[in-house]
C-alpha cells in the first residue's frame, strides 16, 4: 500500500513536471497579435512600388520628365498597375541609379540613368496597352 | 448639434484664412489625400459612406455605409446633418461641426484632417462628399456616388459648398491607438495562437525556411496544433513574398474576411461599375479563386488598359482587396497612341480605334475597318458591363465584302454582308469563360438569316495556355448552316528570354455555308491560322490552296528575345503545318508544311513580326500585327 502510494505521488509529480517541459518549447502567451502585426511590414513588391514613387517626386526626375514632354503626375498614378516584374527592374534601375558607384561617375550618368528609367515608364505604363 | 471641442481643434478651426490667401500653394497639395479610404455609398446613404470614410481615416475596420441606414430620412433624400454628426460621436470621434465658413477647409486641410462637406447636387438636393486635399486651385474629393480621389476646380466646389451654407463636418479620434474592429465575421475572436520559441525571431530575422519547418511540426508533429500552424506558415509565406500560398494556409483557419474593396486609378469610370462586376463583398472569405476571378473580371472590363489585383491582410484577421487600374484614353492622342494603328494599317490594312468611356458605365465604342481588296468592311462595336445580368454586352454592327476565287474553274465571287449582333461574355470561374450571341444578318446572295453562338474558353492564369471552342448555327432564306471551331495554344516552355509554342485548331462548316465563313490558313490576314509560306490572297481574291469547307492546322514557334523594359524584340523560328478538305480547289489541299524565320516586337498584349516562310509555292514575306488573345474581343 505505501509502495502504490509512492508510485502515484511520484507518477503525480512527474507528469506535471514533463508538461511544464513540453510547454517550455512553446511560448506561454497568445503569439496571435505579434504574428498578426508582423504581415503590416511592406512587402517586397509594395517596397519596389514606393521605390518608383519615390523616383518619380524627386524634383531633378521632374524636371528631366517635364523637359521630355512627359506628365509626372500620369506616371505616378499609374504605378499601382505596375506587375512585380516590372517593378522589381525599375526598383533595382533606380536603386543602382542612385547607388554611390553610380554617383561617382558624375551627374550626366545620373541624368542617363534618370532618362532611361522615364523612358521605360513612359513605354509600361503610357505607350504600352 | 452639442459637443465638447477638443481645445486644439476649436483654436485650428476658428484662425481665419490668412488674408488675400488663395489657399494651397499651387504646387504642393495639403490635406490626408489618399490617406482617407474611400467607402461608396449605396441608396441614400451618401452620408453613412461618408462617416464611415471619417472612422476608418481614425483606425476603424468593418465601418460601412449601412451602420447609418437607420438614419436616412427617405421622403428628405438622406440623413440629417444634425443626425450624421450625433451617430459619429456616439461611434467615439470628437466632432466639430461649421457653417458660414469656406476657410474651414484650408485650415482643417493643412493639419491633415479630412472633412465631411455637403455640397449642392441639382436643385435642392445635397450630397455629402469628403474634402482630402487641395492643392492651388484644384481640391480632391472623395466622392461617394462617383469614386475616389476625385479633382474638382475649387471654385466649382466652392460654389457648390455654398448650397448648405458651408456646412462642414470635422472629426477627430485617436490614431493609431484607437483600432476599433466592428465584427462582421468570425474573425474578431481569435483563438489563442502559441508558437514554438524561436518562430517569431525567425520570422523577425528573415529565417522562413525555419519558421516553415515549425509551422509543419506544429501541423504534422506529435504535439499538433494546427490553428498556430497554419497561422505561422500563412505568415511566413507572405513574408517570403508567397501571397497565394499565405492566403491557401489562411483559408484553412477561415481567414481573411474582406473589410475594404479599394479601387485606385479610376479616372471616368465609376467605382461601382467596376466593384459592382467583381465577386468580392465585405465579409467574404477572400482565396485564392475568388482573388484570381476579380483578376479575371477586372481585366476584361472594357474601358481598362490594365489592372492589377492584390490583397493585404489586417492585423485583425480581415484583408483589404486593391484593385489598380488604368483606364484607356478617351480619345487616342499622341504619337504613343498613334504608333499601334499605324502598324495596323501598314501590315494588316486595317485599322481599330478605340473611344471611351464617355459615361461613368465604363463602355467602350470600338470603329474599325479593313480596306483588303479580298476582305474589306467596316463596324462600330460597344461593350460595357452588362445592367442586369453579370458580364460584358457588346452590340457590333458591321458590313463586310469578300471576293473569292475557285481554283478549279477560276470561277470569281463576291459576297457581303450587313450583320447585328448582340453577345454577352463572363468569367464563369478565374478559367473558363462563357460566351453567347445571338445577330441578325442580310447576305448579298441569300437574303435575310438570324445567327446563334455559343462559345467557351478555358485558359491558364498566365494565359500562355488555352482552349477555344465555338459553335454557330444560321437558319433563314435557303437551308440552314452551321460552324463549328475549336483552336488551342499550348505553351511549352518559358524563360526570360525564349519561349516555344505551338497552336492549332479544327474548324469545319456546312456544305451549305457562304465562303466568307469558310476557314483558310496563309499569312493571318483575312484568316487566322497559319501557313505563311503560303498566299491566301492572290491578286485581290481568296484562293490560296487551303481553303475549304474544313481545316486543319498547327503552328510550332520559337521566340528569341531580348527585353527592353516591357519591349520583347528578337527573332522566331517556325513550323507551320496545314490541310483542308472541301476546298476551293476540290477534294483535298495538303497537308503542308512551311518552315521560316522572321523578327518580331511584342508587349504584353501586342505583337508585330516580319517574316520569311518557305513552302510549295517558294519562299513567301508576310508581315502580322495581333493585338490581344485571339478570344479576347480585342484582336
Amino acid at each position: 500500500m505505501r509502495r502504490t502510494t509512492l508510485i502515484l505521488l511520484l507518477f503525480g509529480f512527474l507528469v506535471p513536471l514533463s508538461s511544464t517541459h513540453l510547454a517550455a518549447q512553446q511560448t506561454s502567451g497568445d503569439d496571435g497579435a505579434a504574428l498578426r502585426s508582423l504581415t503590416a511590414r511592406p512587402t517586397r513588391q509594395e517596397r519596389d512600388r514606393a521605390t518608383v514613387r519615390d523616383f518619380l517626386k524627386s524634383p531633378s526626375v521632374r524636371k528631366t520628365a517635364a523637359a521630355h514632354g512627359v506628365d509626372i503626375q500620369k506616371l505616378q498614378a499609374r504605378v499601382g498597375t505596375l506587375d512585380s516584374t516590372d517593378a522589381a527592374d525599375l526598383a533595382q534601375r533606380i536603386r543602382d541609379a542612385k547607388s554611390p558607384a553610380a554617383q561617382a561617375g558624375g551627374d550626366t550618368f545620373v541624368i542617363t540613368s534618370t532618362t532611361v528609367i522615364i523612358i521605360l515608364l513612359v513605354l509600361i505604363l503610357i505607350a504600352v496597352s | 448639434m452639442t459637443s465638447v471641442l477638443p481645445f486644439w481643434l476649436a483654436i485650428l478651426l476658428a484662425l481665419p484664412a490668412p488674408a488675400g490667401s488663395a489657399g494651397a500653394p499651387a504646387d504642393t497639395a495639403v490635406g490626408p489625400g489618399t490617406e482617407v479610404p474611400f467607402v461608396a455609398q449605396s441608396g441614400l446613404l451618401c452620408g453613412g459612406a461618408a462617416a464611415a470614410m471619417l472612422e476608418r481615416f481614425w483606425g476603424a475596420r468593418g465601418v460601412y455605409p449601412t451602420d447609418y441606414a437607420r438614419l436616412v430620412h427617405p421622403d428628405e433624400g438622406g440623413i440629417r446633418t444634425d443626425d450624421l454628426a450625433r451617430a459619429l460621436e456616439a461611434r467615439g470621434l470628437d466632432v466639430t461641426v461649421r457653417s458660414g465658413d469656406p476657410s474651414v477647409a484650408d485650415a482643417a486641410l493643412r493639419h491633415g484632417l479630412p472633412l465631411i462637406l455637403l455640397i449642392g447636387s441639382g436643385g435642392t438636393r445635397r450630397h455629402y462628399v469628403v474634402l482630402i486635399s487641395r492643392s492651388g486651385e484644384t481640391a480632391r474629393i472623395h466622392d461617394p456616388n462617383w469614386g475616389p480621389d476625385r479633382p474638382i476646380a475649387w471654385k466649382a466646389l466652392e460654389t457648390s459648398w455654398a448650397a448648405s451654407h458651408y456646412w462642414a463636418l470635422v472629426a477627430t479620434g485617436h490614431r493609431p491607438a484607437w483600432i476599433r474592429t466592428v465584427a462582421r465575421s468570425d474573425s474578431a475572436s481569435h483563438p489563442a495562437v502559441r508558437l514554438p520559441r524561436g518562430a517569431l525571431s525567425a520570422l523577425r530575422a528573415g529565417r522562413y525556411g525555419k519558421a516553415k519547418d515549425m509551422a509543419r511540426d506544429l501541423l504534422h508533429g506529435p504535439h499538433r496544433d494546427p490553428e498556430s500552424g497554419w497561422r505561422l506558415l500563412a505568415t511566413a509565406r507572405w513574408l517570403e513574398g508567397d501571397s497565394r500560398g499565405a492566403l491557401q494556409a489562411w483559408n484553412r483557419v477561415n481567414e481573411p474576411r474582406l473589410d475594404l474593396l479599394e479601387i485606385h486609378g479610376l479616372e471616368h469610370v465609376r467605382f461601382q461599375a467596376l466593384a459592382g462586376r467583381v465577386p468580392i463583398t465585405p465579409g467574404r472569405l477572400v482565396t485564392p479563386r475568388l482573388l484570381a476571378l476579380t483578376r479575371r473580371r477586372a481585366r476584361s472590363f472594357p474601358a481598362l488598359a490594365a489592372s492589377r489585383t492584390d490583397y493585404r491582410p489586417n492585423v485583425d484577421g480581415t484583408a483589404d482587396v486593391e484593385i489598380s487600374v488604368r483606364e484607356r484614353p478617351r480619345v487616342p492622342s499622341g504619337p504613343w497612341a498613334l504608333a499601334s494603328p499605324a502598324m495596323q494599317a501598314l501590315l494588316r490594312h486595317g485599322i481599330r480605334v478605340g473611344l471611351g468611356p464617355f459615361t461613368g458605365a465604363a463602355e467602350r465604342w470600338t470603329l474599325h475597318g479593313t480596306w483588303n481588296p479580298a476582305s474589306s468592311g467596316w463596324g462600330l462595336s460597344l461593350a460595357t458591363p452588362a445592367p442586369v445580368i453579370e458580364g460584358i454586352v457588346t452590340v457590333r454592327g458591321d458590313w463586310r465584302r469578300e471576293r473569292f476565287r475557285t481554283a478549279v474553274a477560276g470561277l470569281t465571287g463576291i459576297e457581303q454582308r450587313r450583320r447585328a449582333e448582340f453577345s454577352v461574355r463572363e468569367w464563369l470561374t478565374p478559367h473558363v469563360r462563357a460566351t453567347a450571341g445571338a445577330a441578325l444578318e442580310r447576305w448579298s446572295d441569300r437574303g435575310a438569316v438570324g445567327s446563334a453562338s455559343l462559345g467557351l474558353v478555358l485558359a491558364t492564369s498566365s494565359d500562355r495556355t488555352w482552349l477555344r471552342s465555338t459553335v454557330e448555327r444560321w437558319a433563314g432564306h435557303g437551308r440552314p448552316f452551321g460552324r463549328t471551331a475549336m483552336e488551342g495554344r499550348l505553351g511549352l516552355s518559358s524563360s526570360e528570354d525564349a519561349q516555344w509554342w505551338m497552336r492549332g485548331g479544327l474548324m469545319l462548316v456546312d456544305g451549305a455555308a457562304p465562303k466568307m465563313l469558310w476557314p483558310g490558313a496563309g499569312s493571318g490576314t483575312v484568316r487566322a491560322p497559319l501557313l505563311r509560306g503560303h498566299a491566301l490572297v492572290v491578286d485581290g481574291r481568296i484562293t490560296g490552296p487551303v481553303f475549304g469547307r474544313g481545316l486543319a492546322h498547327a503552328t510550332l514557334e520559337r521566340f528569341r528575345f531580348w527585353r527592353f523594359g516591357p519591349l520583347r524584340a528578337g527573332w522566331t523560328a517556325f513550323a507551320d503545318l496545314a490541310g483542308a478538305w472541301r476546298s476551293a480547289a476540290g477534294g483535298t489541299a495538303g497537308p503542308y508544311l512551311d518552315l521560316g524565320g522572321g523578327l518580331r516586337v511584342q508587349t504584353h498584349r501586342q505583337s508585330a513580326e516580319v517574316a520569311l516562310a518557305h513552302g510549295a509555292q517558294g519562299w513567301r514575306w508576310s508581315g502580322t500585327v495581333h493585338t490581344g488573345l485571339p478570344w479576347s474581343g480585342r484582336r
